[in-house]
């Protein structure tokens, strides 16, 4: 248990006393495997609002999902009946960890839990260190990788639209990038529009396709994967020759 | 690729967890009310555990 993982909880414990939820920490029930969920937020008239952690997370995941819980309880529609409960599985985990959610609340709770856990200047820190890396980012911030990729969506809805940045392209990715594209879907819309800011070696990368990118090499594997990469390695190279992201990526003229 | 490090993969132990309750703040919820969320929790989480057909609230 590192002090900056520690320092995280503790923060999350006081917010969540500072709201009046309950924690029930380390929790386990008869008759089910606490490998069988993460996390619960619940709201009764009867009880209040309170959070229960699985016995059988580790920290990290102690962390993010007590954050993700804590995200319910201040993002929950106060509309909504008083009796409410939300619960977190090793499923949505992993599909959160690729930016995948089924559910507007539970979208909300994890922006709000990136949000709470990592500060604007701690992003920017980390994002100027790590810019093409996501699983970097969450290794250095001691953190599952959802966190890092949820902090960064709420960052893109923050952001003005139409940043670009000029990418000087080496051969290989030249290459890579003149492959020929077959069929349609979320992979061959994002290479058809960078394509189109390529001219010779010389590509304008829109903001939204690089964090785009960024997202697919957490998740996919293959042929794309080796794309992406190829480009990354020429972005990166630009973007710590501007300074880091936020100086690379400029309003488009 | 997998972040989190070897160290960290495993789940936490007993003695963690009561150092990471240690850390929370006290809180001065009752014994009773306290006694009636862990009842709550129970159920909620073994009703929502159970295979979805097999649900009393299909909705959560």
């Amino acid at each position: 248990m590192t002090s900056k993982s520690l320092k995280r909880w503790q923060d999350l414990c006081q917010v969540a006393a500072h709201r009046g939820v309950q924690l029930l920490l380390g929790f386990s029930t008869p008759l089910v495997d606490p490998r069988h969920w993460d996390g619960l937020w619940v709201n009764h008239p009867a009880t209040g609002a309170g959070i229960a952690l699985s016995s059988a997370l580790n920290l990290q995941s102690a962390i993010w999902v007590l954050a993700h819980e804590l995200g319910h309880e201040f993002t929950c529609d106060p509309s909504l009946p008083a009796a409410k409960a939300h619960i977190t599985n090793e499923e949505n985990q992993k599909r959160w960890g690729q930016g995948r959610v089924r559910e507007r609340d539970e979208e909300q709770a994890n922006l709000w839990a990136a949000q709470e856990l990592i500060t604007p200047d701690e992003w920017r820190q980390v994002e100027k260190m790590f810019p093409a890396s996501l699983q970097d980012m969450a290794r250095f911030l001691e953190l599952p990788v959802a966190a890092a990729l949820w902090r960064a969506r709420a960052e893109q809805q923050q952001r003005p639209a139409g940043l670009v940045g000029t990418v000087s392209l080496d051969t290989k990715a030249q290459v890579m990038l003149s492959k020929p594209i077959k069929g349609e879907g979320g992979h061959q819309n994002l290479l058809r529009r960078i394509q189109l800011g390529q001219k010779g070696k010389v590509l304008r990368l829109q903001r939204e396709d690089f964090d785009r990118m960024r997202e697919y090499l957490v998740k996919t594997r293959g042929g794309y994967c080796a794309r992406y990469r190829a480009i990354m390695e020429c972005a990166l190279e630009a973007i710590h020759a501007a300074g880091g992201p936020l100086a690379f990526f400029r309003p488009s003229r | 690729m997998d972040v989190t490090p070897q160290e960290d993969k495993d789940s936490l132990s007993e003695l963690d967890w009561q150092r990471l309750r240690s850390l929370a703040p006290a809180t001065t919820v009752d014994a009773q009310r306290k006694m009636r969320l862990e009842n709550l929790v129970s159920s909620v989480i073994q009703d929502m555990t159970k295979p979805r057909s097999n649900r009393s609230d299909d909705d959560q």
